[in-house]
């Protein structure tokens, strides 16, 4: 009794010490940006970029739409090849010896914790914040939407600073009309996107995030730290023609 | 024009005779490499798709695409009776995007557990984007094709998947020009024998029936028209009789290069010229030099109603510098002596 | 024509170097007075236009070169837009008919594609939208058999002439005119290197002729351009753009040119031209309706079979050379007049027997025929083999039952079917009041079943047939 009350006391604390540490982390972030926005951040390492927004979005996103509105936010063009290679040098990375705070992973697919090597997550979320079901590419697609939407509209506000302020809300307002929103030309009616948007999660999120929380709690049990991150190794695939007699059994 | 994939599949089958063909497939490289290889000259033609229409293609599969396949769920919900908010996608370029044989590999291994899913009961999205599939020949070189529909989509009453193919070019009233569609057709007949070839390796006694669907693009915009459901029965027989016969030109192939590439031995194999191939082939001017001096010349119909006939010959019987050898050659010589006559009145008139 | 006399004339042609005609009357009215020709260049698979050359035959065409085609703005296309409709203007204020020349069907269906595009297009300027309209009108009505609005300058080669390529080749227009060309000493090998370079509306792509993707991507530096250096880049679109489309108007006026030199005279085409005339008449006046509902889909079918019939019945009237092919098929039959029973001269009633040396007659009982060349009309009331093996027609005459000269014995004739161009809108009209579920309706109504008449089916169906 004692020790599981222990045990919520400290999950509290740890998730209010994460909070505060999301909070000033943004500050430091808006404040950067606000200072120098271009010369710091096209030094900065892909893979820190993608860290941040990806713990600014509190969502997984897509390499796409990260690829969409880095260029307007920061003034980097980034290459779909690129995200491919981030993803085997973080693998290298955590194989090394050298161990990291916290790495750049892929979500897991329920049932068979393979890697979705589009959609990057952090390793230091809980597993059922990494794993994706039938429902999830659809909340995940709509976070990222709602995301990039808030993104503009703070570059709008004069709360944020975007290279490209023009292009920023381009990129939303696609995103918008991805997700059947109405969408008139030089029209950003960021709020009612975002209402429309929310609603359209709170349609399938309590069943998704009950389905993730469960897939977790087997996927932990069975996959090992790295596949916990970089998914499981692939399996066999058979094709055919490897011996002469094989034969299709339909012909 | 590729020679990969279901594309060879659909050339195969429109024309099943020439073994020129079935080298290109066997061959590695492009169309036009072969072409060059064999004719010792560079391609003189038009080659390959337009930046223009690359570049559409693109467009509209990202746009069918997006927002986790909202027109792709809106333009079946229909059909499948079911809330297009309701439908879940599951897009394999998302899980392992790229387009190499390790890309393919990964993509065939999910869509293989897809299928095994459903037939054992479990849950599995009802549009798969970009799934991929195999069809196999038989050993020896080339003994598989990759086929990759753009689309496989839940069917309730089938109790399987069908494959779906997204067309970009515009299509009006969604009316398609016959032989677009017959094109297409063929695409969808490869793509359902590599589906039931799956299937089949899981349980035997599943039935895919012999459907596919189609996607145009309408004229404005990029959104898609409805689906069109297209019975593939024809189309899928076609695809098996190309393949039986790319078998067969594999097996001459094989036997005459002895180890040295395909292309080497093209001399010696059988083209069998069309008029179609004056379209779709780069080896349509080369494979015509074998028919330039006969009627066949002159199109499929003159090659048809005249056989094997040289132009010489027809126009010697014409002239009267040849004698008729048989029945048949004494009314073409008649009818062609007075189709002259009667030109030449007029002509004089 | 049949696929042996085909081939047989295109060996003709290929040995005598020239193009065949293969009829000896024209399927086109002459050009009336007001005649535009239209000539475009398009994007492929974005089935959008980049270039359009406009206006009377007798002179340059007005060129307009689109440097964004694929952009929403259309203030580009405003001259093609006023020029096309102060066109349709002038004809219906002179109650006259239009013809439109058009090098192909590719440019037919880019004028198409730009109706759907614009016919109702909200955010367009009027001018646009009724541009879009008359797109459509002009579109439409080329699908309809026998009209006389569009001439498509290819597909009237085609129709006209054999040329001793393949089929397939003779779609290329440059190629084909390579036919027509005293200049060129070998046609068939001029033809095939002109089929290197597309005569279908686009730009090409060839490796000596890569302006297609030339084209693309100076569009596309353009767009990030600015000043003098977007200035040059956008001068260089224009100039390709500009050649081509000219060379596209260039191969219409000389397709036009080499089918009115064949001389054809057009006869018989005044039915034609009025039913064409009115339809579009009706259409430039009243606005553009497709058809949706069964009963007009269906009144339009049949308007469409309608034009079928008097478009081959009036190239077989007036021209032998495809009566002649037509009586190897048995479609006409020519023969004498071997009885006449007519009890009153010049008064009906009146039947003769014509003999035919033809085995192969596609008559049957109860068909319209007309006698060529003749008002004589009568209806087929008996098929009978003669004792030489021919067939004898026996004719009920049912019109110009004074024609002396034709209604007696040893008058040759040439019988032919009378077109059958009646659109029942009446009937049509009912169905609609009624709403027919036949056309309507998605399953039959129930039936209840009753006791039979004892009478057979046989019996009821012939006794349910017309006098």
């Amino acid at each position: 009794m004692d020790e599981s009350i222990d045990i919520d006391r400290l999950r509290s604390e740890e998730a209010e010490l994460q909070r505060k540490l999301d909070e000033l982390r943004a500050t430091r972030i808006a404040l950067e940006q606000k200072v120098k926005p271009q010369s710091r951040d096209k030094a900065r390492p892909l893979r820190d970029l993608v860290l941040d927004l990806v713990q600014d979005a509190g969502a997984p996103l897509n390499s796409l739409l990260l690829a969409s509105v880095i260029r307007p936010l920061q003034g980097r063009t980034i290459p779909a090849t690129r995200f491919g290679t981030l993803s085997n040098d973080e693998a290298k990375s955590f194989d090394s010896s050298r161990a990291r705070p916290v790495y750049l992973c892929h979500c897991l697919t329920h049932d068979q914790g393979q890697a979705v090597k589009r959609f990057w997550a952090r390793s230091d979320w809980p597993l059922p914040e990494r794993v994706m079901g039938p429902m999830t590419g659809r909340i995940l697609f709509l976070q990222g939407a709602a995301w990039t939407i808030n993104l503009a509209r703070l570059v709008e506000a004069g709360e944020l600073v975007a290279d490209n302020p023009e292009v920023l809300k381009y990129v939303a307002a696609d995103q918008a009309r991805d997700a059947g929103l109405s969408v008139k030309r030089g029209e950003f009616p960021y709020e009612a996107w975002l209402a429309t948007i929310a609603d359209a999660i709170d349609r399938h999120i309590g069943e998704d995030r009950a389905l993730r929380e469960t897939a977790a709690v087997v996927l932990a049990s069975r996959l090992d730290d790295r596949e916990r991150l970089f998914g499981t190794r692939k399996g066999l695939v058979s094709l055919p023609g490897s011996t002469p007699s094989w034969r299709s059994a339909i012909e | 024009m590729s020679v990969k994939g279901s594309t060879a599949l659909v050339r195969l089958a429109g024309n099943p005779d020439c073994e020129i063909l079935g080298a290109m497939v066997l061959q590695e490289g492009s169309e036009k490499r072969f072409f060059e290889r064999v004719v010792g000259e560079p391609y003189d033609r038009e080659f390959g798709e337009r930046q223009s229409s690359k570049r559409r293609g693109a467009q509209f599969e990202r746009n069918a695409y997006a927002g986790d396949g909202r027109l792709l769920r809106e333009a079946f919900a229909p059909m499948l009776g079911r809330d297009a908010d309701a439908l879940t996608v599951r897009n394999l370029i998302d899980d392992y995007p790229g387009s190499k044989d390790d890309a393919r590999v990964a993509r065939l291994r999910i869509t293989r557990g897809i299928l095994r899913d459903s037939v054992a009961g479990r849950a599995v999205p009802d549009i798969i984007i970009q799934p991929q599939l195999l069809l196999p020949t038989r050993p020896g070189p080339k003994p598989y094709f990759f086929i990759a529909p753009d689309l496989l989509v839940w069917s309730p009453l089938a109790g399987t998947y069908l494959p779906g193919d997204l067309k970009s070019f515009i299509v009006r009233e969604n009316e398609v020009a016959a032989s677009d569609l017959a094109r297409v057709r063929l695409q969808l007949g490869a793509q359902l024998l590599a589906l039931r070839h799956e299937y089949d390796q899981i349980d035997q006694s599943i039935v895919v029936p012999p459907s596919g669907m189609l996607l145009f693009s309408k004229p404005n915009g990029l959104a898609p028209h409805a689906p069109r459901v297209e019975d593939i029965g024809g189309a899928i027989e076609a695809v098996r009789i190309g393949i039986a016969a790319f078998l067969r030109h594999r097996q001459k192939v094989n036997d005459l290069r002895a180890g040295a590439e395909p292309y080497t031995v093209v001399a010696d194999l059988e083209p069998h010229f069309e008029d179609a191939c004056l379209s779709s082939c780069v080896m349509a001017k080369w494979c015509r030099q074998r028919v330039a001096e006969h009627v066949a010349d002159m199109g499929d119909v003159a090659g048809n109603v005249l056989g094997d006939m040289t132009m010489q010959r027809l126009l010697d019987l014409m002239s009267g510098s040849a004698a008729p050898s048989d029945d048949h050659e004494a009314i073409i010589a008649e009818q062609l002596r007075a189709l002259a006559d009667q030109h030449d009145e007029e002509q004089a008139a | 024509m049949n696929a042996f006399d085909d081939t047989l004339h295109r060996a003709l042609a290929r040995a005598r170097r020239r193009a065949l005609p293969v009829r000896t009357s024209s399927s086109l009215s002459p050009d009336p007075d007001v005649t535009i020709g239209i000539a475009t260049i398009k994007i492929v698979t974005e089935e959008q236009i980049q270039a359009v050359a406009f206006g009377t035959l007798d002179r340059a065409p007005t060129v307009i070169v689109r440097l964004d085609p694929i952009g929403r703005d259309v203030s580009d296309l405003l001259p093609f837009a006023r020029f096309l409709n102060a066109t349709v203007q002038r004809s219906i204020v002179a109650d006259a008919p239009m013809r439109v020349w058009l090098p192909h069907d590719v440019t037919l269906e880019a004028l198409d594609v730009l109706g759907h595009r614009y016919w109702r297009n909200q955010t367009a300027s009027a001018e646009i939208v009724r541009m879009g309209e008359l797109c459509r009108v002009i579109a439409h009505e080329a699908t309809i058999p026998g009209q006389q609005l569009v001439a498509d300058a290819t597909a009237q080669l085609q129709g006209h002439v054999v040329t001793g390529m393949a089929p397939i080749e003779e779609g290329h227009l440059h190629a084909i005119l390579a036919w027509f060309d005293p200049a060129v000493a070998d046609p068939l090998f001029e033809a095939r290197e002109r089929i290197r370079l597309p005569a279908s509306g686009i730009l090409p792509n060839t490796p000596d002729h890569p302006h297609d993707d030339r084209v693309d991507r100076l569009r596309k530096e353009a767009k990030s351009a600015s000043g003098a250096y977007r200035q040059r880049l956008e001068a260089q679109i224009d100039a390709i753009l500009r050649n081509w489309v000219q060379h596209e108007w260039d191969l219409m006026v000389a397709g036009r040119r080499a089918f009115l030199d064949l001389g054809l005279p057009s006869a018989g085409l005044d039915g034609l031209v009025k039913d064409s005339t009115k339809r579009v008449a009706y259409a430039l006046t009243n606005g553009f309706f497709p058809a949706r509902q069964p009963d007009h889909l269906a009144a339009q079918l049949s308007v469409m079979e309608a034009g079928q019939e008097k478009a081959d019945h009036a190239a077989l009237e007036s021209d032998p050379l495809l009566r002649a092919q037509a009586m190897r098929a048995g479609a006409v039959v020519a023969g004498t007049v071997s009885a006449v029973r007519q009890p009153r001269p010049k008064f009906y009633p009146c039947d003769i027997d014509v003999d035919s040396s033809q085995s192969v007659v596609r008559l049957r009982l109860d068909d319209k025929v007309s006698i060529v060349g003749t008002n004589v009309t009568g209806v087929v009331r008996g098929l009978d083999t003669t004792p030489t093996g021919g067939t004898r027609v026996s004719l009920e005459i049912t019109g110009g039952v004074r024609t002396q000269s034709v209604l007696s014995v040893g008058a040759g004739v040439e019988l032919v079917r009378s077109a059958f161009a009646f659109v029942n809108l009446r009937a049509l009209g009912v169905v609609r009041e009624q709403q027919s579920w036949i056309f309507y309706g998605d399953t039959a109504p129930t039936i209840a079943a009753r006791p039979s008449t004892g009478q057979s089916a046989l019996a009821i169906a012939t006794a349910a047939r017309r006098p």
